[in-house]
Parts: structure tokens; sequence; C-alpha cells
């Protein structure tokens, strides 16, 4: 029964430096976040004061959401495809899109400092 | 058939690595050079679909493990 559950179940998380998202004056730097980045994401974060911080936690988010859906081996959802955008209370919320992912439901936790940013990620695959 | 331009490709890699272009050679390889993690791989791959105006598919963004395999990759969509 228990190893049932916990094959439905993969988690993922992510660590990163806040000071290697702030140069926004590198062209690689910026290809990338239009890349990767969706528009919604882009402008929250580049609305506040400092934006590396909410930058670095979406980035790491992501990357703990692709660690998460890897460790249940669906490996066709990239960056792009991954949103992760803030509810009204300040939670993150993920949308993925992609084949599949309506039975996929994601649960993600972000926090930074102003070194700093982590992400912790629960995924739920429905059988 | 479009030619690559290894000297724009190896712009980039020195650009993104911030590494001499004497380094830049087939072997240098994702998991033995420090300075090619996630992020900077995510930004390689947006400036060589920018300079060369290709879209590559995830499975080939994660097979670049190497600046050999890039090469060999990005060929394939110069086609």
């Amino acid at each position: 029964m228990c190893q049932n559950v916990f094959e439905t179940i993969g988690i993922g998380t992510d660590i990163e430096e806040v000071q290697r998202f702030e140069n926004l004056n590198d062209r690689s730097f910026v290809a990338f976040l239009k890349k990767n980045f969706t528009k919604n994401e882009l402008d929250y974060c580049l609305s506040k004061d400092a934006p590396a911080p909410h930058l670095a936690a979406r980035y790491a988010g992501k990357e703990a959401v692709i660690k998460a859906l890897s460790s249940l081996n669906i490996t066709h959802i990239f960056y792009p495809a991954i949103e992760i955008i803030n509810n009204e209370r300040g939670v993150p919320h993920v949308r993925i899109t992609g084949e599949g992912s309506e039975k996929i439901h994601i649960k993600l936790s972000l926090a930074h400092t102003s070194g700093m940013a982590l992400a912790f990620c629960i995924v739920q695959q429905e059988a | 058939m479009t030619s690559l331009d290894e000297n724009k490709l190896k712009n980039i890699f020195c650009e993104v690595l911030g590494l001499p272009v004497q380094e830049i050679t087939d072997a240098l390889a994702y998991n033995t050079c420090a300075q090619w993690d996630s992020l900077k791989h995510l930004q390689m791959v947006a400036m060589l679909e920018e300079t060369f105006d290709v879209e590559f598919e995830m499975d080939d963004i994660i097979a670049m493990e190497n600046y050999g395999k890039v090469k060999e990759i990005l060929r394939k969509y110069l086609v």
C-alpha cells in the first residue's frame, strides 16, 4: 500500500546564488530569460525594485519541478512549459503545459535571502 | 545547406563560460568544466538559437554534453 503511494510522488529541490541573476545587461542572460521564463513571470519579477532574488527563486522553482518530474520518469516538460506565479496570498502556484499535464499536481515552496534562493517541490501523478 | 561558422560558435562559448578560445575544444564537457552548469547551459542554448536562428528540440538541448556534440547537433539544424 505505502509503496504504491510513493510510486506516484516525486520530489525535487534546488538552490541558486542570487548574484547570478543580477546582470540584466548581459545579452546571454537576457536571451536565457526570454527563452525560459513566461511573460507573466518576467512581468512579475521585473516589477520588483530588486528583480534578482525573484528571478533566482523562480529559476530554482523550475529546476525543482523538473527534478521532481524526472523522479517520476516525466522528462518531456522543460523550463518554458513551467510557469510559477504567486497567488493572492503570495503562495507560488505552478502551471505546466504539455502532454499529460492535467494529471500532474504540484506543490512548490520558494524562499530567498539576499544571497541565495531555494525551492522545494512535491509532485503527484494521477494513475 | 548553411555551413557552420565555428568562430561564431566558439565566441559564444567564450562569452558565456568566460573561457579563452584555446580552451574551447571538442573535449570541453558539461560534467568536467566547472563554469558549465545548468544555468550557463541554458544561456548558451539561448545564444545559439538567437545567433544561428534555430530552435532546438528539448532532447537535443539535453544531449549537448560537450563542445563536439554541440557542433554536431547545431549542424543538423543548419541543413
